[in-house]
């Protein structure tokens, strides 16, 4: 059976439209402020174009940014299916960073095969108890889950100042040992910092996929966010499917923790993740909450922040425009979505 | 001691209670704003801007407020025109105010540092003492004793209180936000509602951050704003958006965050990392001891469609 | 014929299959315009200019750290003739990427300027042998010797980390001898090390003068948690000047701005700064700030890197020849500080540069000092 051309064609052409006509929407309302404010919108945005594919390089940092924000766009997904909106993505993360330093400094070095599957059902268990807190206090004291889940973002990140200060710091510099070399995770594009992490997370949202389009579990947790009443009413036990999807989705943030840990810095440092999380759930909505969705533009943000960071040594343009523009491109993103759809072709 | 104690709780409380009575409003008529931080940044430095260029700190305030409703303006394009993700376009405010325009603005116009004499420094709001009242022996001096943008906040609690569940205009919010369909069915214009709603949190936003900026500081400081818009956030859940509410929410979280500086100030050994989780912490439990179910505006983060 | 229009309060548009065929040429044509624009510019000839670069986590008008070094990037500019570049707000998660831009660019000096960064810095120099990158602290506690690393203190002196301790030792001095309520104040951002060593060689120096004079003496402390917090740092002032402090002594970008506020409303408070040359903030405030010559150590590093001599400060170590940077500039001194009180201090700073004193390199925080002669 083969479709047909003109079919596939159509899908291509409005697939590929929204990130164009966004780029060309950015393009001009970036422009329009960037003259505003004396700089040249032209090298602006080309520095972006190069900064984050221009080179292997460019192309690799991209690819280290993408893990953390699809993972952590993965766990907002998971939850929201069932209307729980998880935004303690960047405390999870941490816990399960935490997790998987304690463990790998710890336990003897393994070899690779055996440590890294440990290290990342450690982070995974981590970040998943962390967002059990907000999950519990939901399913069974009615307690809104933003602003539980929002507190709860600080304590680990505190928690990882004080090891890394004072508990587990080694030396004169506030970070804790270096991990054996055995639990770094393999970096597949040599001589950068592009490392296997990126197939976990891809590897997550194909599970995912799996999970939704396949499983019982995820009928059941789409139901439930549907309609909780009807859900329960069919004898979907919808308290424990709010505690499951923020479980699996505090997991997931807690293997990005792995990620930026075992692949990216080697050690717990405070900072390892500059509000990945935040990203990743607009990430996840521009992803129209779909898991395979979620990693293309996990990689359109990720391009975004790698290349308007670079804008600085390319362009010569502060960071402050950088983040002017992401704004007005994360804007467009969406709104190219609506221009595309008002012009009848999706 | 205590005394000091009391009035810092009252100075930390006060840019979280307008901000998250702005935040309660639009929430109410259904629009979920995240953006909080990133409106408190630009209405910092427009603030000080006005301040500096017309020597008047109430044009700076005037500014500050004016450069957050146009970034409501903005805000309800996005969200209630153009019907695209309110939780996104809040993050993407954040990122394009906070840490983009309201700095490209600053440099823009202070130029890039070297010397210090650069900056703008103002004469801020200073403490203002209510003669009388001021006298009275220990609640005189905690509550009487600031600056006059703290005193204003009394008369706005009441102003917000009446607004919203005394009259007409917050009927509408607060039902635009539950039944859109309902209320448009009865002639409110939703479009127009959540329009109102949006850019008045913008306003609140530019005051909450004309306040740390000119009630203090006297000045604009990249990253002054300091994840407080998430703070205000979750206090318009604490309060279950109703502006007394957030307000004994905001002096409770104020307050113990005044408490865990003292503490440190005592010299008590205990990490001062964890004595920082304190505030966090003791605002969920209050949550969980206090609250009855919280229920969100029916339609909160739906975008209003007509022909739906 | 309008291609979009507002009708009721929505969008709609005339919709073709046309329009977008258009929209995505003109895109293409657009991105690939810009590109090539950007490709074809003019390139500026490989110059024989060595290159500098630094690599600042806050931003360069911030009153402290980030500014002292983008000043002194703009120094070794007019003065040794070198290009140089920065970039702000870099993040740790983002470090590494940024060490390898710099070093792909062909820079031959790359300042790491924040702890969190050094592991990246250290990971980029294996990669890049023809950059020298200058990591805080290298070579302190035994590092491997690299070719292109450089080890920098913050606050250089005779020996690695001398500096800190031995400038708040005088600031501790002037302190405790300006004091009028007999309680002092010091708060710093986090228990980083040079922040730790700041405070504790603050108490030393202050206790030091407490006991020669048989003053009773109480030097508060805290930590603030961030460093650009302004009301963080305006808050602590405030609890400080309410538990009867009338000087303190603050280290930190932002939140020193805050205290120096919090000092300024209350009236007969007074702040010694501690992040780089403050007292233009307010002269009549600030009675002195410790200035730790951030250009000095730019140069010095550059002329090395230029000479090919970068190699000889593979560690801190170096910098014992170099000489003490520590001192309080005496031009910048407020006059209320007596005769009598500067003797002393200059005495001590006699004493601190022959090696008559030691003052200890504290890297664990100790309680608040409380003195009683």
């Amino acid at each position: 059976m083969t479709l047909s051309p003109l079919f596939s064609v159509k899908i291509l052409l409005s697939k590929l439209l929204v990130p164009i006509v966004s780029v060309l929407l950015a393009f001009g309302i970036g422009a329009i402020c960037i003259l505003i404010c004396g700089a040249n919108p032209l090298v602006a945005y080309a520095s972006i174009i190069t900064g984050s594919l221009g080179s292997v390089t460019r192309i690799s940092e991209t690819l280290v940014k993408t893990t953390p924000i699809l993972l952590t766009g993965l766990c907002f997904l998971v939850a929201s299916k069932a209307k729980v909106f998880n935004i303690g993505g960047e405390g999870q993360l941490y816990m399960g960073a935490i997790a998987v330093v304690v463990t790998a400094l710890t336990l003897p070095p393994l070899p690779s095969i055996l440590f890294i599957p440990i290290l990342m059902l450690i982070g995974f268990l981590a970040g998943a108890t962390w967002a059990f807190i907000p999950g519990i206090l939901k399913a069974k004291l009615r307690v809104n889950e933003i602003i539980t889940s929002v507190l709860l973002n600080y304590i680990p990140i505190l928690l990882t100042e004080y090891l890394v200060l004072d508990a587990m710091r080694e030396g004169i510099l506030p970070q804790t040992a270096m991990i054996p070399s055995s639990a770094k995770l393999p970096i597949f594009i040599s001589g950068t910092r592009a490392h296997a992490g990126l197939l976990i997370g891809i590897a997550s949202a194909l599970v995912l996929y799996i999970i939704f389009e396949k499983t019982v579990l995820g009928y059941e947790i789409e139901a439930t966010g549907e309609n909780a009443g009807a859900a329960t009413a069919a004898g979907i036990k919808v308290n424990n499917i709010f505690l499951i999807s923020i479980c699996i989705g505090g997991g997931l943030a807690g293997l990005a923790g792995v990620g930026e840990i075992c692949g990216v810095q080697w050690r717990l440092k405070s900072g390892i993740s500059p509000g990945y999380s935040f990203y990743g759930v607009a990430a996840a909505l521009l992803g129209k909450n779909h898991p395979l969705g979620t990693i293309l533009s996990s990689l359109l943000f990720a391009a975004l922040i790698t290349g308007a960071e670079s804008m600085q040594r390319g362009a010569g343009v502060p960071i402050s425009f950088a983040y002017l523009i992401q704004g007005i491109l994360i804007i467009c993103v969406l709104g190219g979505e609506i221009l595309t759809r008002k012009m009848g072709l999706r | 001691m205590i005394i000091e104690f009391l009035r810092a709780t009252i100075r930390m409380a006060t840019p979280l209670m307008l901000a998250a009575s702005g935040e309660a409003y639009d929430e109410l008529a259904g629009v979920i704003n995240l953006g909080i931080d990133g409106m408190m940044a630009v209405g910092a430095v427009s603030a000080v801007i006005g301040a500096y260029f017309t020597g008047n700190l109430w044009m700076g305030l005037l500014l500050g407020m004016v450069a957050g409703g146009l970034l409501g303006v903005l805000m309800a394009f996005l969200t209630t025109t153009l019907h695209l993700d309110q939780v996104i376009c809040g993050i993407a405010m954040n990122i394009l105010a906070g840490t983009g325009l309201s700095v490209v603005i600053y440099r823009r116009l202070f130029g890039t540092g070297g010397i210090v004499i650069d900056s703008p420094v103002i004469v801020g709001f200073a403490d203002i003492s209510i003669p009388l009242l001021s006298d009275i022996p220990i609640i005189g001096q905690i509550l009487f004793n600031h600056n006059i943008l703290v005193y204003l906040m009394l008369p706005i609690i009441i102003i917000l209180m009446i607004v919203l569940y005394k009259t007409t205009i917050g009927l509408n919010i607060r039902s635009v936000g539950d039944n859109p369909l309902a209320s448009e069915g009865l002639g409110v214009s939703v479009v127009r509602t959540r329009y109102l709603a949006t850019i008045f949190a913008g306003i609140m936003c530019g005051w909450a951050g004309a306040y740390l900026s000119l009630a203090e500081i006297g000045t604009f400081f990249e990253g002054m704003i300091a994840g407080r818009g998430w703070i205000a956030l979750s206090l318009v859940i604490f309060g279950q958006w109703n502006p007394l509410k957030i307000l004994v929410g905001a002096l409770l979280f104020g307050g113990v965050n005044a408490l865990q500086m003292r503490i440190q100030v005592m010299g008590i050994a205990i990490p001062y990392q964890f004595l920082l989780m304190l505030p966090y912490i003791l605002t969920i439990i209050t949550l969980v001891i206090g609250t009855r179910r919280a229920r969100p505006p029916a339609k909160l983060g739906i975008p209003y469609k007509k022909e739906e | 014929m309008f291609l979009l229009f507002l009708d009721n309060g929505e969008i709609k548009m005339a919709s073709t299959k046309t329009w977008a065929l258009l929209a995505i040429v003109l895109v293409v044509i657009i991105v690939v315009g810009a590109v090539v624009y950007y490709v074809t510019l003019p390139v500026e000839p490989e110059t024989e200019k060595t290159k500098v670069a630094c690599l600042l986590p806050g931003s360069i008008n911030d009153h402290g750290w980030n500014q002292a070094w983008f000043t002194a990037l703009q120094v070794a500019e007019t003065e040794l003739g070198v290009e140089t570049a920065y970039s702000e707000a870099v993040t740790v998660a983002d470090a590494g990427g940024v060490f390898i831009d710099y070093a792909q660019r062909g820079f031959d000096l790359i300042w790491c300027l924040d702890f969190g960064m050094s592991d990246a810095a250290i990971a980029a120099a294996e990669d890049y042998p023809e950059s020298t990158f200058a990591v805080p602290w290298y070579g302190v506690h035994g590092e491997p010797p690299k070719e292109n690393i450089v080890g920098y203190v913050q606050g250089e002196g005779p020996t690695p980390g001398k500096g800190i301790q031995d400038a708040s030792y005088l600031a501790g001095i002037l302190a405790a001898g300006l004091t009028e309520s007999g309680i002092i104040g010091v708060y710093g951002a986090m228990p980083a090390i040079p922040v730790v060593a700041f405070m504790e060689g603050f108490k030393i120096g202050a206790k030091t003068y407490a006991e020669e004079n048989s003053m009773a003496l109480k030097c508060l402390q805290q930590f603030v948690g961030a460093w650009e917090d302004v009301s963080a740092g305006y808050e602590t002032t405030v609890s400080f000047i309410d538990a009867g402090a009338d000087l303190i002594y603050c280290i930190g970008d932002g939140i020193s701005f805050g205290g120096i506020m919090a000092a300024k409303a209350e009236g007969g408070v007074y702040v010694i700064g501690g992040a780089g040359d403050q007292r233009p903030i307010d002269p009549e405030i600030i009675v002195a700030s410790i200035d730790y010559d951030i250009p000095k150590e730019m140069l010095i590093m550059t002329e090395a890197v230029m000479n090919g001599t970068a190699a000889e400060w593979g560690s801190t170590s170096k910098w014992v020849e170099v000489g003490g940077n520590f001192l309080i500039d005496w031009d910048e001194v407020s006059d209320i500080v007596s005769s009598d009180l500067r003797t002393r201090i200059e005495d001590a700073q006699e004493d601190l540069l022959d090696g008559t004193i030691e003052v200890p390199f504290i890297t664990e925080i100790t309680p608040p000092l409380d003195y009683t002669p």
